[in-house]
């Protein structure tokens, strides 16, 4: 497939192409360079430049957006909100039948949910409250879901919360996670974050139920407060890592490595 | 006699606007100007609300853009910052405008109210523009910044099936402004220990007459009609 990424040198971009570059045509765009280690094709592109958008999505299968900016109050609205009018301009233009969206969860699950509730799933109505991040996202993703349903583009949206680099726990610019303390409840691998994209960019049309679809990207701990069963059902993703030094009091050691590796 | 209360509106150049202005006539009103929104911190917005009591924010056809991307920038961004600067000056209440046209795409002979999901084509933006207005005044109601009303209206300048009269628009407004969020009206507590409605009231707004298309119960009922 001919994908286009749109933020792809921010932080789960890398993690995006190392999913799909072996198997798909990428076109990578962003207002930062990639690093020199890439190889592929890159555009110096503003998400919400929304002519630029429609010009590099000429020609293209799947447009995958992962562009994100949460503190600036204009540059928010401008890359979360008008990214999405561009994007979904440019499919409707260009008859591209798969976009994939990217989100935090509380763009559909604000404090009024999560504060509240157990057992919240992607299938509930967004309640993002007025939290800036939350609520320029969740405006992007309502253009997107209206674009979808009017247009007939099916819309794949894929919701995270907290990512972790399996081998330490660590990410960039957040504090260093504390093993066997409790977590936060929705937290997810980069690789694993990186992976789901790319099961959303080969599904089946006739696996999902309707154009637009809301997958959380978390695996699942017996806390209950998320239910991300649907991502395994529907959307096929398997996680690698459960991340369960997180949410056990002691380390959990393997009594037979060869069975457990089935 | 109810106190006049200091109302600010959110533009002055629109037809509705100055409708508004018509209906409004017994209290304070104020209007915010293109100027006005030319800021470099959201913080700046919070004087155009000094002891403001009510702020009617125009969501669909009060704003002039020079292209989609200007008005969908108005319609998100603006409307939160103003939104957010009238929360931080504590005023008490928000009416949004909205339009019926956002149930455009339903056949005609369906009863639909406020409890119908909107449903209207993307041909032009200003209507995903009211959609996307309704909704960050519906993220300050449920955030409990302050009470909103949103009142979408019927055609104020034909006579069509949807057609609303000035003199109908002036007497809801009006209540509007001084709607007591805890009547038992609003609160439907039904042996609950609720002591007043929902932060977020939508209210369908059209003439009453045999043909309408929508149904406007709810509000004429709060009206007396």
């Amino acid at each position: 497939m001919k994908i286009l990424i749109l933020g792809g040198t921010g932080m789960l971009g890398p993690w995006v192409v190392k999913a799909l570059k072996n198997k798909h045509q990428l076109l990578l765009t962003d207002i930062n360079e990639p690093p020199k280690k890439y190889q592929g094709d890159f555009l110096k592109l503003s998400v919400d430049d929304i002519n630029g958008v429609i010009n590099a999505a000429e020609g293209m299968d799947c447009i995958i957006n992962l562009s994100v900016l949460r503190h600036d109050r204009k540059l928010a609205f401008d890359v979360s909100t008008k990214g999405n009018y561009s994007m979904m301009n440019a499919a409707k233009i260009h008859n591209i039948k798969r976009v994939i969206n990217t989100g935090p969860h509380f763009q559909m699950l604000g404090q009024s949910y999560e504060e509240w509730d157990f057992n919240l799933n992607p299938e509930m109505p967004p309640q993002p409250g007025t939290r800036l991040y939350a609520i320029s996202k969740f405006l992007g993703q309502e253009i997107a879901e209206r674009y979808s349903d009017y247009f007939g583009i099916n819309l794949i949206t894929l919701l995270y919360y907290n990512m972790r680099h399996h081998y330490d726990l660590t990410t960039p610019n957040e504090e260093k996670a504390v093993l066997h303390n409790d977590m936060v409840p929705f937290t997810t691998s980069w690789i694993d974050c990186g992976e789901a994209v790319r099961c959303a960019v080969e599904i089946d049309k006739s696996k999902l139920k309707s154009n637009s679809e809301t997958f959380f990207i978390s695996p699942m701990p017996p806390h209950n407060k998320f239910n991300s069963s649907k991502t395994f059902d529907v959307l096929g993703w398997r996680p690698k890592y459960s991340l369960e030094n997180l949410w056990t009091k002691k380390i959990k050691k393997s009594n037979n490595h060869i069975e457990d590796s089935y | 006699m109810k106190k006049k209360k200091n109302i600010l509106i959110s533009s002055n150049g629109s037809s509705i606007a100055k409708i508004l202005s018509n209906c409004l006539v017994s209290h304070n009103t104020s209007f915010i100007n293109d100027k006005d929104l030319i800021y470099s911190n959201p913080k700046e917005l919070e004087k155009l609300f000094e002891k403001i009591d009510v702020y009617v924010h125009i969501g669909f056809k009060g704003f002039l853009a020079k292209d989609e991307m200007e008005l969908i920038d108005y319609h998100t961004r603006v409307t939160y910052d103003l939104l957010f600067a009238a929360g931080k000056k504590n005023v008490e209440k928000v009416i949004s405008i909205s339009t019926l046209e956002l149930y455009k795409d339903y056949e005609a002979n369906l009863t639909v109210s406020e409890n119908w999901e909107t449903k209207f084509p993307l041909d032009k933006p200003e209507l995903l523009c009211a959609n996307l207005s309704e909704k960050v005044c519906k993220e300050f109601a449920r955030d409990q910044v302050f009470e909103v009303i949103n009142l979408r209206l019927g055609d104020l300048r034909k006579n069509s099936d949807t057609r609303l009269s000035e003199e109908k628009f002036k007497k809801s407004i009006n209540l509007m402004v001084n709607l007591d969020f805890s009547l038992e009206e609003l609160k439907q507590s039904f042996n609950s220990a609720r002591k007043k409605g929902p932060n977020w009231i939508n209210l369908h707004l059209q003439d009453t007459f045999e043909g309408q298309k929508f149904l406007t119960n709810k509000i004429d009922n709060l009206i007396g009609v």
